[in-house]
C-alpha cells in the first residue's frame, strides 16, 4: 500500500464520525433544501472547497439544479437530461470527452462555473442526484481518501434525498388534489347558484366571483348572444371600447386563445383585443353551441394558466354560458306570455266596448262586424238610440295596439256617449269629443272617427268625418260616392279648424258602408293590399243586397283575398241601409 | 340554508370586519355590502377577522379581489387575520398569500396599520 494514499486511523474515525452525524441530520429532515444545503456544507467544510452545487432528479433522468453555494455567476442551465450516470466521482476534465453530447454540455457548464469534480448520488442502481464541487482552496488535488469520503457522503445523502423527493412529490400531488377538489367545489357551487336563478345580473355576479376569486382575474368582459347578436353583458375593463359586432367573427372559436410570444394575435380582431389588454379569449358554449365570448385581462400575480386551470376555466365559461342562455330563454318565454296575456285583456276590453245589441231602427237595417286581429287593433263602432227615431252611428280607429289602444277606445266611447245626448250641432259636438280626447291622451295618440245621426222619420243622415277612411254611399241613380266631409282626426290638436258636417237624404235601398283600414289594407299572402279600388268595385256590386248580406259579401271577399294570412289590423264594418218597400 | 354574517367594528382608524359562518357564492353579496359601506364611508384601512368563519369558497375571495384595487388606490389595505387552517388552505391553493398580508392575530394586523400611520406623521 502506498503510504501517501492511505488513510490514517485517525482520519477514518474522524470521517466516520462526520458521516454518522451527517446521516443523523439528513435523515431527521424531510426538507429537501435543508438536506442539500447540509450535504454541500459538509463536503465543502471537510475538503476546503469554496463552491458547490447539487442537482436532483425530477422526472426521468432529468436533473435540476436545486442547491448552490459559492457559485455566483451561474452559467448553468436549469436542467440537464443525462442518459447515463456515473458510478464514481468524476473529474470534469474526464467527462468533457464523453460520447454523449448532453454530458459534454453538462461538463462545459460545470467547468464554466468553476466546478472540478462531480459525485453521483446513487440508490438502487439509479442516480438520484449529482453533487458538483469546485477545487480545493489550498490548490491541492482531491486524493483518493477524499473521493472515498465523498462517495460515502453521496451514499448517505442519496437515501435522504430520495425520501425527501418522494415526500415533496407527495406534497405536490396532494396539493394538486386539493386544488382539484377546490375547483370542483367552486364549479359545483357556481353551477348550483347559477341554476337557482334566472336573473342575469345574479348569474354574472357569481361568474365574476369565480373569475376573481378562483382565477385571480380582475379585468374581464363577457359578451353573450341574445338570439340576434353578441352584446356586452358585463365589462370590468376601464375604457374597453371593443365593438361587439367586431367580435362576431370569434363566435366560431372552439379553443381558448392564450396570447403569448408563441401565439401572437393572428387577425384584426385578435390584435384589437390584444391591444386592449386581453390575454385570454375563451369561447362560451352552451350544449356545444357558441353562446358568447369571455375576454380576460392579465391575472393578478402574472402567472399563466396551467392546463388544469384551463380545464376549470372552460367548465366555468360553459356553466355560465348555459345559465345565461337559460335565463334568456326564460325571459323570452315570460315576455311572450305577458304579451299574450295583454292581448287577451285588450280583446276583452274591446269586446266589452262594442254594443252587444244593435237597436232596431224602423225601416232600416243596421249590421256590424268586428274581427280582431292577432294584435288587437283598436277598432271601434257604436250604435246608440237617442230617441225612437234618432240613432247615432259611429266607427273609429284608435292609434296603437293592445291594451293602450283599447283604453283609448274606452275614452272615445265615454266621450261619445256623454256628448251625443246633448243634441249639439254635429260639428260642435265633434269639436268637444276632440277636446276631451286631446286632454286625456298624449299627442302620440289619435283617432280617426266617423259618426252621424240617422233620423228615421225624415230619412236624413248627418255626419262628420274626422279623418276616417271615407265610407261609401250607394244612392239610387247615382254613382258610389265617398263621405268625406268633416275635419282633422281626433286628439292631435286642442282646437282644430272647425269641423264641417254634411246632411244627406236616404232614399229607399240606399246604403252606407263604413269600415276601418283593416278592410282596404288587408294583406294577401303575397303582401298585396286589398286596396280602395277593389273595395269600391265590390261595394258597387252590393247595391241590391241587405245590410247583413253586404257585410257578409265584403267579409268573404276579403277573407278569400287574404287566404288566411295573419292580419295586423282588425276588420271592422258598420253598414246602414234603408229598406226598400 | 347556509348562514353568514358580517360584524363591523372600528378600532382607531381601522375597520374590522368579523366574518361568521359560511361564505360562498350565495352569501358573498353580504360581504360585498359590508365592503361597499366601508368604501362609501371612506374607510380604507380594513382588517378582516376570519376567526368565526367556518368555510370560504372562491366567491368569498372574489369579493376581496373586487375591492382591493380601490382600497389600495386610496392608500389603504385589506389585511386578513385569524384564519383556521381550513380557510387558509383555500387562500393558499388559490395563490392569495402573495396578494394579501395574512396575520395570525388581528392585533398584529391593526398594529401594522397603526405603525404605518405613525411613520407617515
Amino acid at each position: 500500500m502506498n503510504p501517501e494514499n492511505s488513510n490514517t486511523a485517525q482520519d477514518i474515525i474522524s470521517d466516520s464520525a462526520a458521516l454518522l452525524e451527517l446521516s443523523n441530520v439528513l435523515n431527521a429532515s424531510t426538507d429537501l433544501d435543508f438536506i442539500l444545503g447540509n450535504i454541500l456544507l459538509s463536503c465543502m467544510g471537510k475538503l476546503l472547497v469554496a463552491r458547490g452545487v447539487v442537482l436532483v432528479e425530477q422526472g426521468e433522468r432529468c436533473y435540476h439544479i436545486r442547491s448552490m453555494k459559492g457559485v455566483r455567476e451561474i452559467e448553468m442551465q436549469k436542467e440537464f437530461t443525462l442518459e447515463t450516470g456515473w458510478e464514481q466521482v468524476q473529474h470534469i476534465a474526464d467527462i468533457r470527452a464523453s460520447e454523449s453530447a448532453a454530458v459534454r454540455e453538462f461538463a462545459r457548464c460545470c467547468a464554466n462555473c468553476g466546478l472540478e469534480i462531480v459525485i453521483p448520488m446513487r440508490l438502487d442502481e439509479r442516480m438520484v442526484g449529482i453533487i458538483g464541487l469546485g477545487g480545493k482552496i489550498t490548490g491541492k488535488e482531491f486524493e483518493s481518501a477524499d473521493r472515498t469520503f465523498l462517495e460515502s457522503v453521496a451514499a448517505v445523502a442519496a437515501t435522504a434525498v430520495r425520501s425527501a423527493l418522494t415526500i415533496e412529490e407527495l406534497r405536490l400531488v396532494n396539493r394538486r388534489l386539493d386544488t382539484k377538489v377546490q375547483e370542483m367545489n367552486t364549479l359545483f357551487e357556481t353551477s348550483r347558484e347559477m341554476n337557482t336563478t334566472f336573473d342575469t345580473d345574479a348569474i354574472l355576479r357569481i361568474f365574476s366571483y369565480a373569475l376573481m376569486g378562483q382565477l385571480r382575474v380582475m379585468r374581464f368582459a363577457v359578451f353573450a348572444w341574445d338570439g340576434v347578436k353578441l352584446r356586452p353583458v358585463l365589462v370590468k375593463i376601464p375604457d374597453f371600447a371593443v365593438d361587439s359586432d367586431a367580435l362576431q367573427s370569434l363566435m366560431d372559436l372552439r379553443e381558448t386563445i392564450l396570447f403569448s410570444d408563441h401565439r401572437p394575435p393572428e387577425n384584426e380582431i385578435e390584435r384589437v383585443l390584444h391591444d386592449a389588454g386581453i390575454h385570454t379569449v375563451v369561447p362560451m358554449l352552451s350544449q356545444n353551441q357558441p353562446r358568447g365570448i369571455l375576454c380576460l385581462g392579465e391575472r393578478i400575480g402574472g402567472a399563466r394558466f396551467e392546463s388544469l386551470e384551463l380545464e376549470y376555466l372552460h367548465a366555468l365559461a360553459n356553466i355560465a354560458s348555459s345559465a345565461l342562455e337559460n335565463a334568456r330563454l326564460v325571459k323570452e318565454t315570460i315576455e311572450k306570455q305577458r304579451i299574450e296575456k295583454e292581448l287577451s285583456v285588450a280583446k276583452t276590453i274591446q269586446k266589452g266596448l262594442l254594443p252587444s245589441d244593435i237597436p232596431d231602427a224602423e225601416g232600416y237595417e243596421i249590421a256590424a262586424i268586428n274581427e280582431s286581429s292577432q294584435q288587437v287593433g283598436g277598432d271601434y263602432y257604436d250604435v246608440i238610440a237617442l230617441s225612437d227615431h234618432e240613432y247615432v252611428l259611429a266607427i273609429g280607429d284608435v292609434s296603437g295596439k293592445g291594451i293602450p289602444a283599447s283604453l283609448l277606445m274606452a275614452n272615445v266611447q265615454a266621450a261619445l256617449r256623454t256628448i251625443a245626448p246633448l243634441r249639439l250641432p254635429l260639428p260642435e259636438a265633434t269639436a268637444r269629443i276632440n277636446a276631451l280626447i286631446h286632454n286625456n291622451t298624449g299627442i302620440d295618440k289619435f283617432i280617426t272617427f266617423f259618426w252621424g245621426i240617422l233620423d228615421t222619420r225624415v230619412h236624413s243622415f248627418e255626419y262628420v268625418n274626422a279623418g276616417h277612411n271615407p265610407p261609401y254611399l250607394l244612392h239610387e241613380g247615382s254613382p258610389t260616392r265617398a263621405l268625406d266631409t268633416g275635419g282633422l282626426i281626433l286628439g292631435i290638436m286642442a282646437t282644430p279648424p272647425a269641423y264641417e258636417s254634411e246632411l244627406i237624404s236616404l232614399g229607399e235601398g240606399d246604403t252606407i258602408v263604413t269600415y276601418t283600414d283593416g278592410v282596404n289594407e288587408a294583406m294577401s299572402k303575397d303582401m298585396e293590399e286589398f286596396s280602395d279600388e277593389r273595395l269600391a268595385e265590390l261595394i258597387e256590386e252590393c247595391r241590391p243586397l241587405t245590410a247583413q248580406n253586404t257585410l257578409q259579401r265584403i267579409r268573404d271577399d276579403v277573407l278569400a283575398f287574404t287566404e288566411g294570412a295573419t292580419q295586423s289590423d282588425d276588420i271592422t264594418m258598420l253598414v246602414l241601409r234603408r229598406k226598400p218597400v | 340554508m347556509s348562514e353568514f354574517s358580517v360584524g363591523i367594528r372600528q378600532r382607531d382608524t381601522i375597520s374590522v370586519l368579523d366574518l361568521k359562518g359560511y361564505l360562498d357564492a350565495h352569501t358573498a353579496p353580504e360581504l360585498e355590502k359590508a365592503f361597499e359601506k366601508q368604501l362609501d364611508d371612506k374607510r380604507y384601512n380594513i382588517v378582516v377577522n376570519f376567526s368565526d368563519l367556518s368555510y370560504i369558497s372562491s366567491a368569498g375571495l372574489g369579493v376581496l379581489m373586487q375591492f382591493i384595487e380601490d382600497v389600495r388606490k386610496n392608500e389603504g389595505d385589506i389585511k386578513l387575520s385569524n384564519m383556521s387552517s381550513r380557510v387558509y388552505n383555500v387562500f393558499d391553493l388559490l395563490g392569495f398569500p402573495m396578494l394579501y398580508e395574512i396575520f395570525n392575530e388581528e392585533d398584529e394586523a391593526v398594529k401594522k396599520f397603526l405603525n404605518k400611520t405613525e411613520n407617515l406623521s
